[in-house]
């Protein structure tokens, strides 16, 4: 008798859901996540990020 | 508009082409066509745009032929757009889209019709057995893990813990599918396990930033009690002054009727531009991911994702 056998994967490794979003986790930790930013962003850098929202809000085609 | 905006715009206009010209003649379903011109016709901002054509860039940066992975873009397409219409359906949202017009009637074979496209696409390519199941695996499994953090999604959620399930949450429904639509890309040129991987990590770093990103400017999700980053963050300054009416106004629930309070809120807490920030910080880490790729590809992804 002939037995099939299926590989457990074809082509990616599957990735490990949970450490990435730990990672994700600890990069939003890193950066003031649970405290009023100890340090404040810069006029200049803010100004980058509401543009940023700004171009992103907006439709270009 | 910059190069690499028309690059994109011209890859989606070709993609559309594609599939009107090669897919929905062959299915003579009026009901999808509608759901194609619809996405096709609505203005959508420029993250959006580079989000639909994420495969064919990819596949174009390693140095392939547009032409040769206009299919796997159009699965990719046809996959997000059905993703659409069932979290129209899960939120009971969209009643103006065309696919709701005959209510869930329409909208659930329409989604379904949406998802047998893309697996029609797949067979336009031209390419090798092994090449095929393995894009076919990819997104298959992208999209079971994206359907099954759908369901397990829970409502109003600030208890302990909620920071993990935002980002479990949109780690399976948008990270994990890009990561997977910017592997498909490369995966169509070549079989390079290190540079796939790479090309995984660039696409699942840049997800996160859309998602992010997207939930910094919808905030009217708070009406439907879905909590998102920067909801998140304020939530988490016990000390900052504004907390204890930002908490009440969360645990009303008539909170649909208090968005502006909330926003209004968030601003004065900083909490918006906070998540931007992180979304600035993953988009880093995305580019950073690209140093393992030869230069060319570099210089051809790194616009892409800093426009």
């Amino acid at each position: 008798m002939t037995t099939l056998t299926m590989p457990q994967s074809v082509g990616r490794m599957q990735p490990d859901l949970a450490q990435k979003t730990r990672e994700a986790v600890q990069l939003a930790l890193e950066k003031g996540f649970g405290q009023e930013v100890v340090r404040p962003l810069t006029a200049r850098a803010e100004e980058k990020l509401r543009i940023l929202l700004a171009d992103c809000g907006k439709c270009w085609n | 508009m910059t190069g690499i905006q028309t690059q994109a715009l011209s890859a989606l206009q070709e993609t559309y082409r594609f599939i009107d010209t090669r897919l929905l003649p062959a299915l003579d379903w009026p009901a999808l066509s509608a759901a194609v011109a619809f996405r096709r016709n609505t203005p959508r901002p420029n993250t959006a745009v580079f989000s639909d054509t994420l495969p064919l860039v990819v596949y174009q940066a390693l140095g392939g032929e547009l032409v040769n992975a206009l299919p796997l873009n159009a699965c990719w397409l046809l996959h997000l757009l059905a993703a659409r219409v069932f979290d129209d359906i899960q939120d009971e949202e969209g009643r103006d889209h065309p696919w709701h017009q005959g209510g869930l009637r329409q909208a659930l074979p329409t989604g379904i019709g949406l998802q047998a496209a893309a697996n029609l696409s797949l067979a336009h390519l031209q390419c090798d057995v092994e090449t095929l199941a393995a894009l076919l695996e990819v997104f298959g499994q992208a999209t079971a893990v994206a359907a099954r953090a759908q369901s397990l999604e829970t409502g109003s959620d600030l208890a302990d813990g909620a920071l993990d399930r935002y980002f479990a949450h949109i780690g399976a429904t948008t990270a994990e599918v890009f990561g997977a639509g910017a592997w498909a890309g490369g995966r169509l040129y070549h079989n390079e396990a290190e540079h796939l991987e790479a090309l995984y990590t660039f696409g699942y770093n840049f997800g996160l930033y859309v998602a992010i990103l997207d939930d910094c400017l919808d905030v009217a999700d708070v009406a439907h009690g879905r909590f998102r980053l920067p909801v998140l963050y304020a939530a988490s300054l016990q000390e900052h002054p504004a907390h204890p009416e930002l908490l009440a106004l969360l645990s009303q629930p008539t909170r649909a009727q208090h968005v502006d309070q909330v926003q209004r809120l968030l601003s004065e807490m900083g909490a918006v531009i906070w998540s931007a920030n992180l979304a600035t910080a993953f988009r880093q880490k995305a580019v950073d991911t690209l140093q393992a790729l030869p230069q060319s590809v570099q210089e051809a992804l790194i616009p892409y994702v800093s426009t």
